[in-house]
């Protein structure tokens, strides 16, 4: 009776498994993507720990970046998004140009979250480029490849307002359950980055 | 006979040298075969890159600062948080080269393509996308600026698939004997390397910043414009000195 209700057990909990696996696979099923969640670098904090964990700022694309393109679903527009290696490039079925890398966190999972949940992001796409912030000699976080721009034809006019005038609450969300903080907090809608304290 | 005050006489001297100073950078600014005006190091603004030959990449040009300063602020509500244009006169740069777009700025993909490249999803309702290309810069040396501007645009050139039509808007910007036109204020910001310079573009375009015209000049004058926002060639970081020969990464 003791073996029947452990290999029942056993039997339940595959078919959960199973179940839940396909619940997954249904909102992917077109496009062949499932989540992988590996190999995530821990989220740096503060300068001294981003420079740890990523290097120095403004490595260029060549070795350290890798490469996708993300459609805006108003205009219909693939942008270059540049980013640093250790945030994807693992092995994992699909498209990217680039250096490879261990982790699967934003190609993959976060955009393929994002892309075939359907979420719209909207025109205005970019990620790495050596830039100060404005008006400052101070490197912004898309100097090492681990900030993302979305929406930002939209949000351009509230970078001073602490809300969002078109990010989509499910998109922040998936951002930042990968780790990723929201610069809504400093008033900067359209930015996520993959580092605080910075 | 009466005495010539002592402040004259200190002025005199000074006019004398400030008109045939004046008058030599005239001559000299006209003969692009003439060398730069030697630059005093120690008045330098840093990374300003005076002395240097630079690329620049020119947003607009106005005939007064507070014009330039308001399209400049106009362009960085689409550049966002990040540094976008700096303005500086254009009687600050010597022009010795432009570049035109050779990769076409789009490719477009049925969206069945799409899925399979990619394993993402197209847009609902979309039947294709046009995915951006990456932005490759020709340089056109000073000596074939001319022939360059008078032949025609490829056909079909500004239209999705094709390259962006460069001449119109080289020619806007420059006097017929290729100088920047003077006088003007430009908002702009400046790259030691063509791959800066590209990357830049990428980045504007995806901001919806366009019509941009990128040359190649001596800078006379002036202050910071942008330099320190570019990688290193070598991969080391970003590039904050000037290059010791920085024409194999310029042409």
């Amino acid at each position: 009776m003791r073996r029947l209700t452990r290999r029942s057990i056993g039997i339940a909990t595959v078919a959960l498994f199973v179940f839940v696996g396909s619940a997954f696979a249904g909102h992917s099923a077109n496009a062949g993507w499932t989540h992988r969640h590996d190999g995530y670098p821990t989220v740096p904090n503060g300068i001294a720990a981003i420079k740890a964990t990523f290097g120095e700022p403004c490595l260029g694309t060549d070795k350290n970046f890798n490469r996708f393109q993300w459609v805006a679903w108003d205009d219909g527009v693939a942008y270059n998004v540049n980013f640093h290696k250790k945030l994807g490039g693992k092995a994992v079925p699909g498209w990217f140009v680039g250096n490879g890398g261990l982790s699967t966190n934003l190609w993959w999972d976060v955009v393929g979250h994002v892309t075939n949940e359907h979420k719209p992001v909207k025109h205005g796409i970019w990620g790495y480029i050596c830039k100060y912030i404005d008006g400052t000699q101070v490197r912004s976080t898309h100097s090492w490849g681990i900030a993302v721009d979305i929406n930002s034809a939209y949000e351009h006019i509230g970078t001073t307002h602490k809300h969002s005038h078109s990010i989509d609450p499910r998109v922040a969300e998936i951002f930042q359950q990968h780790g990723w903080k929201w610069g809504i907090t400093f008033g900067d809608a359209m930015h996520f980055q993959y580092a605080t304290g910075y | 006979m009466r005495r010539v005050p002592r402040r004259l006489r200190l002025f005199l001297p000074m006019v004398a040298i400030a008109v045939a100073g004046s008058t030599t950078g005239i001559v000299l600014g006209g003969n692009p075969e003439q060398p730069a005006p030697a630059i005093d190091a120690g008045t330098l603004v840093p990374n300003s890159g005076v002395g240097e030959t630079l690329l620049i990449v020119i947003g607009g040009g106005y005939g007064s600062r507070a014009e330039a300063e308001a399209a400049a602020a106009a362009a960085q509500r689409s550049f966002g948080h990040l540094q976008g244009f700096y303005i500086d006169e254009s009687d600050n740069y010597d022009v010795v080269g432009v570049y035109e777009q050779t990769s076409a700025d789009l490719r477009v993909v049925p969206c069945a393509e799409w899925r399979r490249e990619t394993r993402m999803e197209c847009p609902r309702g979309l039947s294709e996308v046009k995915a951006y290309q990456t932005i490759k810069l020709r340089h056109i040396g000073r000596a074939e600026i001319g022939p360059f501007l008078a032949a025609k645009d490829a056909v079909g050139c500004g239209t999705p698939g094709f390259r962006p039509c460069a001449r119109a808007n080289l020619a806007e910007r420059l006097t017929p004997a290729f100088s920047l036109r003077p006088g003007r204020f430009l908002t702009l910001t400046a790259f030691r390397t063509k791959l800066g310079a590209e990357e830049f573009i990428d980045f504007a375009r995806a901001a919806g910043v366009a019509d941009l015209a990128v040359l190649r000049v001596h800078k006379l004058g002036g202050g910071f414009v942008g330099l320190g926002q570019e990688s290193h060639p070598d991969g080391s970081g970003p590039l904050e000195e000037p290059l010791a020969d920085p024409a194999p990464y310029q042409e």
